[in-house]
C-alpha cells in the first residue's frame, strides 16, 4: 500500500508573498505556465527530488517545510538554461539562488563541503585553502617579467582568479595567457599576491553576506589600480564581475573574458598563428555564454587558426548543454556533476572532433574528470591552443611549481 | 430665457462613484457663478440621462453644458448629438474626463474627489468661452481600395463589389489567393482549401466592379475620410497579363529553372526566374522575378523565354507603372507572415533537414506541393514518427507574447492528415490546447480518439544525439523527462505581422498595437475599423485569426466601407485650426510639424489650413511663434481659463 496522500486544503501563497514577491526575482514568477521547459532544459533535473517546474509551483503555493531542504535547493548547477528558455521570463536560476540565501539566513545551509570552500575564501581569499603568498607563483614560470600592479603601471589587468592561479593542473591557463598577451604586444599587469577571490563561490551557494563583503573589497582594490580593463580567465569571475558587481557597489571598469581579448587580437592581425591540423569542437561555458552573452568570440579565435577544423556539437551557444561543474554542484554532489559532464563528453565525441576546446577552468576540470571516468575527448583550453598555434610548446610541459601542494580535487563555482 | 451652464456628473455605475464623491461634486458645482443647475446621475449616456440634459436645456434655457464622465473619445459625439437635438449648438458642450483620468487611476476618495473638482472647475471655466461652430461636410468618392488579396481582401472586395461599388484590389504578389491558397485542408471540417478558395478567386477575376492590380503596392495615401487619393506602383511583371495564356513554356525555357527557392512551396521546391505563381493563380499568367532574372540583374541573358513564348507576352524591359486612384474608403487586408523558426535555434530549424515549419509541412501535405502530397524525409522515405511542437514563437517572451490562435488547431489537423497518409506515430507537445471555435473541441476529441499522443509539456529543444533526432521535454502530467527519438519534427510556428506593416501603417496614418499588428478602433465594438476614419481592417493584419473569423471580419469591414460610401457625405469636426493672416510671417514651422499634412503655405506666403485634413490636434498652434494659429475649439483664452480653473 502506498502512503496516503495529503489533500491540498488551502492555498495561501504565504511563502511567496513573504519571501519572494518583494525580491527582484519575484517578478513574473506568478506568470509560470507549468510548461516544463525549465525541467526539460535542466541538466540536473533527473537527479533531483523536485524538478525546477515543481520548485516554482511550490514557491507559489507551497510552504517552506517542503522547499527549504538541502535536497531541493543544492542541485542547481546555475547554468541558466531554464532562465534563458523560459517563455514567461521567470528568472529561475536567481530564484533558486534566493532559496539558497534564505537557507543560509536560517542556518540551514549550505552543504558542508561548500562551507569549507567559503570559509577558505573568508580566511585566505581563495577557496583552495592556499596561502596568499603563493597566489603569484604561476607567474614565475612566465618567460620574461610580468608587471605587478599598482607598483608598475598598465591600463590592463589580467585576473586569473583562484583556480587558474593556484591549482597546478590549471595554472597552464594563466601561463599560456601571459605568454600570448606578451607576444601579441599587449601591455598588461597582474595584482600578484594582492589578488583576492571574486566571491562567486560564496554567492552561488547562498552566502550573500560573504559574497558582498568579498565583492566590495575587490571592487575597491580593482578600482584603485586605475586600470581601464580587466581580463578574466574564468567564465565565473567574468559573469560575476560584469553582472553582479555593479549591483553591490559602483564599478565602472570594463570586464573582458580572455576569449574576447583574443578575438580582438585576431581581428587586428596581432597574432601570428601557425597551422594546427586538428578537428576540434567547442564547449560553451554557461557563465560565459548564457550569463555573459559571449558566444562568437571564442569561435572567431578558433576559426582564425589555420588548418584547425571546428565542428559543432548538437547543442551550442545559448543552447549548449551544461557540463555540470557550476553552482556548487561539483563540490556538493560530485558524482552527479561528473555524470552530467559525461553526457556532454558523449555529445562532443559524436561531433567527430579529436579534442574538446573550452575556456573556463571549471568546465575543463569537470569535463576532464568525465573523460577519465567514462571516456570522451581530451580537453584543451582555448588559450593553450592559441599558444600552440603561435609555435610555443605546451605550457603544461612547463614544470609545475614543485612546492605547491594543492589538492586538485572537486571544486566549486 | 434664463441662460446659464448645466453641469452633469455621471456615476458610471461604480466606475466613477466607487472612488469619486459625485454627489459632492454636484453640490459644489451648483454654487459656482453661471451654473444654473448641477446634477448627479447614474448613467448620463443612457436615454434618461440624455433626457435630463435635453429637458433642462428646454425648461431652464441652458446655453452651455458640461458633462463630467468618461473620456471624450467615448461619448463626446453622444452628448454633442444630445445638445443638437435640443437645438443647442453642439460645440457649447465640454466633456470633463473624471473616469480614465481620475477614478480609474486613483484609489483614495478624498484626493480623487479634489482632483475631479479641479478638472470640473477647468471645464466650467472653459465652456463659458466656447463658441458656436458648425461642422463641414464633404461628398464621398464611390470607390474602395482593398489592400491585400488573400481570403480577407478577396471576401471584402467581392462583398463591396456586390453592392455595386467600384473596388481596386491591390496585391503585392503576382497572384491573389494569399496564405489560404498554400493550405492543404482546413480545420475542423477538412475541406480542401483550394476547392473552396478558387471559386472566389475566379469571381474576383470575373467581377466587372473589381479592378485587380497585382505586383502592386501603395506608395502614398493622401486626402481624408471619404476623399482619399492613393498612389500605387505596379512593379514591372515583365509579362503582359492580357496576352499570357499561362501555358508555362517560358518557365521550361528559363536558364534559371530550378535554381530559385519557390516561396509558394515555402522554399521546399525551386523555380526559375520566370515562373507561374501556382497552378490556380489569378491572373493565370507568368511573372518574372527581377531578383533572379539574369537579364535584369546582369543585363545579359540569351533570354530563351522570349523565344519560347508563343503569344510574345514577355517584355523584359517593361517599366513600372504608377497610378493615382480616387477612393472613399480603404480596407486593409495585408495578412500575416509565418514566424521565422530560425529565431529559436534550440529547435534545430535550418540545422536538421527533418525539422520544418508548419507551412512547409502544409505544402508537403498538399497534392499541388513539392512531393505531390506525400510525406517524405530528406532520404526519400516516409517518417514513422512525427513530433508537432506547439507555441513556437507564440506565448513566449523571447519571441511574441500573444497566442497565435490557430496553431493548436492546424497542428491537430496536420497530425490527423499525417496519420491518414502514413500511419506514422504522432506526438503533440503542447502547453494548453486552444480549441475555441465551432466544432473545434469535437475535432480535438476526434484526433485524441484516433490515437495521436498528446504530451503536456512545451518542447525545450531538438538535438541529434546518439544517432537519432530527439525531442526533449517534460511530461508535466507525470513529472518525468521526455527524450523522444523521432523521424520528423514540425514546428507549430506562430503568426507575425506581415513584413512592411509598420511602413504601411505610417503611409496610412493608422496605429499598430503593441504586438505589431494594426490596432482596431475599439477591441470589442469597432473591431473592423482602424483609428483612421475611413480606413477599415480585415483578417490577420489586425491580429492572428482563423479563416471563419477572417471572413467574418472582412464582411464587417466591407459593410463599414459600403455604409460610408452610401452615406454620401462625411462631416468634418469644426474644432480645427485657423490662421490669422496678419500675424503669420510665413515661416512654415506649422507646415513642418503637422502630422496630417493639413497646413501649407499659399502663394501669398501665409499658412493655410485644409479643414478637411485638420484633426484639431493643436501642434501648429503650439509651434507658431507669432500666435497666428487659432484653434477654434481650444483657443489661448479657453486654455488659460482651464488653467485658472485647475489652479483655483
Amino acid at each position: 500500500m502506498a502512503e496516503e496522500k495529503t489533500a491540498i486544503t488551502e492555498l495561501t501563497g504565504e511563502f511567496f508573498d513573504s519571501l519572494v514577491a518583494g525580491s527582484e526575482v519575484g517578478e513574473k514568477v506568478r506568470s509560470c505556465l507549468q510548461c516544463g521547459t525549465c525541467t526539460a532544459s535542466c541538466p540536473v533535473a533527473r537527479y533531483t527530488e523536485l524538478s525546477p517546474r515543481e520548485i516554482v509551483r511550490l514557491v507559489l503555493i507551497g510552504g517552506e517545510e517542503e522547499l527549504l531542504r538541502p535536497e531541493v535547493v543544492y542541485y542547481c548547477s546555475a547554468c541558466y538554461s531554464c532562465a534563458v528558455r523560459c517563455p514567461m521570463g521567470v528568472r529561475l536560476t536567481e530564484l533558486v539562488n534566493l532559496l539558497r540565501d534564505i537557507m543560509v539566513d536560517r542556518g540551514m545551509g549550505p552543504l558542508e563541503a561548500q562551507v569549507e570552500l567559503v570559509r577558505s575564501v573568508e580566511n585566505y581569499d581563495n577557496p583552495w585553502q592556499q596561502p596568499r603568498a603563493q597566489r603569484d607563483r604561476w607567474a614565475r614560470k612566465v618567460p620574461g617579467k610580468v608587471k605587478v600592479l599598482p607598483k608598475q603601471k598598465s591600463d590592463t589587468l589580467y585576473y586569473p582568479g583562484c583556480t587558474a592561479a593556484y591549482l597546478p593542473n590549471m595554472q597552464k591557463v594563466a601561463l599560456a595567457t601571459a605568454q600570448v598577451l606578451a607576444r601579441a604586444g599587449v601591455d598588461f599587469g597582474i595584482m600578484g599576491r594582492e589578488e583576492i577571490c571574486c566571491g562567486s563561490t560564496a554567492m552561488r551557494v547562498g552566502m550573500r553576506e560573504t559574497f558582498e563583503a568579498q565583492a566590495s573589497r575587490n571592487i575597491e582594490k580593482l578600482s584603485s589600480l586605475g586600470v581601464r580593463r580587466i581580463i578574466t580567465a574564468c567564465a565565473g569571475c567574468y559573469g560575476i564581475m560584469k553582472h553582479n558587481y555593479p549591483e553591490v557597489a559602483p564599478f565602472d571598469v570594463e570586464v573582458l573574458h580572455v576569449s574576447e581579448v583574443l578575438a580582438g587580437l585576431v581581428s587586428e592581425g596581432a597574432l601570428e598563428l601557425q597551422p594546427i591540423e586538428r578537428t576540434v569542437t567547442y564547449h560553451d561555458p554557461c557563465h560565459l555564454a548564457r550569463h555573459g552573452g559571449v558566444v562568437d568570440a571564442p569561435r572567431a579565435v578558433l576559426e582564425a587558426i589555420p588548418g584547425l577544423n571546428l565542428v559543432e556539437m548538437s547543442r551550442v551557444g545559448l543552447n549548449a548543454r551544461c557540463c555540470g561543474g557550476g553552482g556548487g554542484l561539483r563540490t556538493g554532489h560530485t558524482e552527479q556533476a561528473v555524470a552530467i559532464a559525461s553526457e556532454r563528453q558523449a555529445e562532443a565525441s559524436e561531433s567527430g572532433a579529436q579534442a574538446l576546446v573550452t575556456c573556463c577552468p571549471f568546465c575543463e576540470m569537470n569535463l576532464t574528470d568525465a573523460l577519465n571516468q567514462s571516456g570522451g575527448l581530451p580537453v584543451i583550453d582555448l588559450v593553450e591552443l592559441v599558444l600552440e598555434s603561435m609555435g610555443e610548446t605546451d605550457p603544461a610541459a612547463v614544470e609545475a611549481p614543485g612546492d605547491t601542494a594543492v589538492d586538485p580535487g572537486p571544486g566549486s563555482a | 430665457m434664463a441662460g446659464g451652464i448645466g453641469v452633469y456628473i455621471c456615476d458610471c455605475g461604480t466606475n466613477i462613484a466607487g472612488v469619486v464623491d459625485c454627489a459632492a461634486l454636484a453640490r459644489e458645482a451648483a454654487t459656482w457663478p453661471g451654473v444654473a443647475v448641477a446634477r448627479e446621475y447614474r448613467y448620463m449616456c443612457s436615454d434618461p440621462g440624455q433626457g435630463l440634459i435635453k429637458s433642462d436645456i428646454e425648461e431652464l434655457g441652458l446655453d452651455r453644458v458640461v458633462v463630467a464622465a468618461c473620456s471624450p473619445r467615448m461619448h463626446e459625439p453622444t452628448f454633442r448629438a444630445c445638445l443638437a437635438e435640443a437645438d443647442l449648438n453642439p460645440y457649447l458642450l465640454e466633456v470633463c474626463n473624471i473616469r480614465e483620468q481620475c477614478s480609474w487611476v486613483h484609489a483614495e476618495t478624498g484626493s480623487a474627489t479634489q482632483k475631479a473638482l479641479s478638472l470640473l472647475r477647468a471645464a466650467v471655466r472653459k465652456v463659458r468661452l466656447n463658441r458656436e461652430l458648425s461642422a463641414r461636410s464633404f461628398p464621398v468618392t464611390r470607390a474602395v481600395l482593398v489592400l491585400g488579396a488573400g481570403i480577407a481582401g478577396i471576401h471584402a472586395a467581392l462583398s463591396i463589389a456586390a453592392s455595386g461599388k467600384k473596388v481596386y484590389l491591390v496585391e503585392r504578389g503576382p497572384s491573389i489567393g494569399g496564405r489560404m491558397a498554400q493550405l492543404d485542408k482546413t480545420f475542423p471540417t477538412l475541406d480542401c482549401s483550394a476547392c473552396i478558395l478558387t471559386p472566389k478567386m475566379v469571381d474576383v477575376a470575373r467581377s466587372p466592379n473589381i479592378e485587380l492590380l497585382t505586383c502592386t503596392e501603395l506608395e502614398e495615401l493622401s486626402g481624408f475620410n471619404g476623399n482619399f487619393t492613393a498612389r500605387v506602383r505596379t512593379r514591372s511583371r515583365r509579362v503582359d497579363i492580357d496576352s499570357c495564356t499561362g501555358c508555362g513554356d517560358c518557365v521550361e525555357a528559363c536558364v534559371m529553372k530550378g535554381r530559385v527557392p519557390d516561396e509558394f512551396d515555402a522554399g521546399l521546391s525551386r523555380r526559375g526566374a520566370v515562373y507561374m505563381p501556382f497552378p490556380q493563380a489569378v491572373p493565370l499568367a507568368a511573372a518574372v522575378d527581377p531578383q533572379s532574372c539574369l537579364y535584369v540583374t546582369k543585363g545579359k541573358c540569351k533570354s530563351p523565354c522570349l523565344e519560347a513564348c508563343g503569344p510574345e507576352a514577355i517584355d523584359l524591359d517593361m517599366p513600372d507603372e504608377v497610378r493615382e486612384l480616387e477612393v472613399g474608403a480603404v480596407v486593409v487586408a495585408t495578412g500575416f507572415d509565418v514566424f521565422g523558426a530560425a529565431g529559436m535555434p534550440q529547435f534545430g530549424y535550418g540545422r536538421y533537414p527533418e525539422v520544418m515549419d508548419a507551412l512547409q509541412f502544409e505544402r508537403m501535405l498538399s497534392a499541388s506541393g513539392p512531393t505531390g502530397g506525400r510525406l517524405l524525409l530528406p532520404d526519400g522515405t516516409e517518417p514513422s514518427t512525427i513530433a508537432f511542437l506547439h507555441c513556437v514563437g507564440s506565448r513566449d517572451e523571447n519571441a511574441n507574447e500573444y497566442c497565435s490562435r490557430v496553431c493548436c488547431m492546424y497542428s491537430m489537423k496536420q497530425a490527423h492528415l499525417a496519420r491518414e497518409k502514413t500511419g506514422a506515430k504522432v506526438y503533440e507537445f503542447y502547453i494548453d490546447i486552444t480549441a475555441f471555435g465551432k466544432g473545434y473541441q469535437e475535432f480535438y476529441r476526434r484526433v485524441r480518439d484516433e490515437g495521436v499522443f498528446f504530451i503536456r509539456g512545451k518542447a525545450a529543444d531538438v538535438a541529434r544525439l546518439g544517432g537519432s533526432l530527439k525531442v526533449f521535454a517534460e511530461d508535466t502530467l507525470l513529472g518525468r523527462p521526455v527524450e523522444l527519438p523521432v523521424d520528423m519534427v514540425v514546428l507549430a510556428t506562430g503568426l507575425i505581422p506581415a513584413s512592411g506593416s509598420a511602413d504601411l501603417a505610417r503611409k496610412l496614418g493608422i496605429a499598430l498595437s503593441p504586438d505589431g499588428f494594426f490596432a482596431e478602433a475599439h477591441p470589442k465594438l469597432r473591431p473592423a475599423e482602424s483609428h483612421g476614419d475611413g480606413i477599415f481592417l480585415a483578417g490577420c493584419c489586425q491580429g492572428p485569426k482563423d479563416i471563419p473569423d477572417t471572413v467574418a471580419q472582412a464582411g464587417a469591414a466591407a459593410v463599414e466601407a459600403v455604409a460610408l460610401l452610401d452615406r454620401g457625405t462625411v462631416q468634418v469636426d469644426a474644432g480645427v485650426g485657423g490662421i490669422v493672416e496678419d500675424l503669420c510671417r510665413g515661416c512654415g514651422i506649422c507646415v513642418e510639424c503637422c502630422p496630417y499634412g493639413a497646413v501649407e503655405l499659399t502663394a501669398d506666403g501665409v499658412a493655410c489650413v485644409n479643414e478637411a485634413l485638420c484633426k484639431g490636434c493643436g501642434l501648429c498652434a503650439a509651434a507658431c511663434l507669432g500666435g497666428a494659429v487659432v484653434m477654434e475649439a481650444y483657443d489661448d483664452g479657453q486654455i488659460l481659463a482651464c488653467i485658472e480653473g485647475l489652479l483655483e
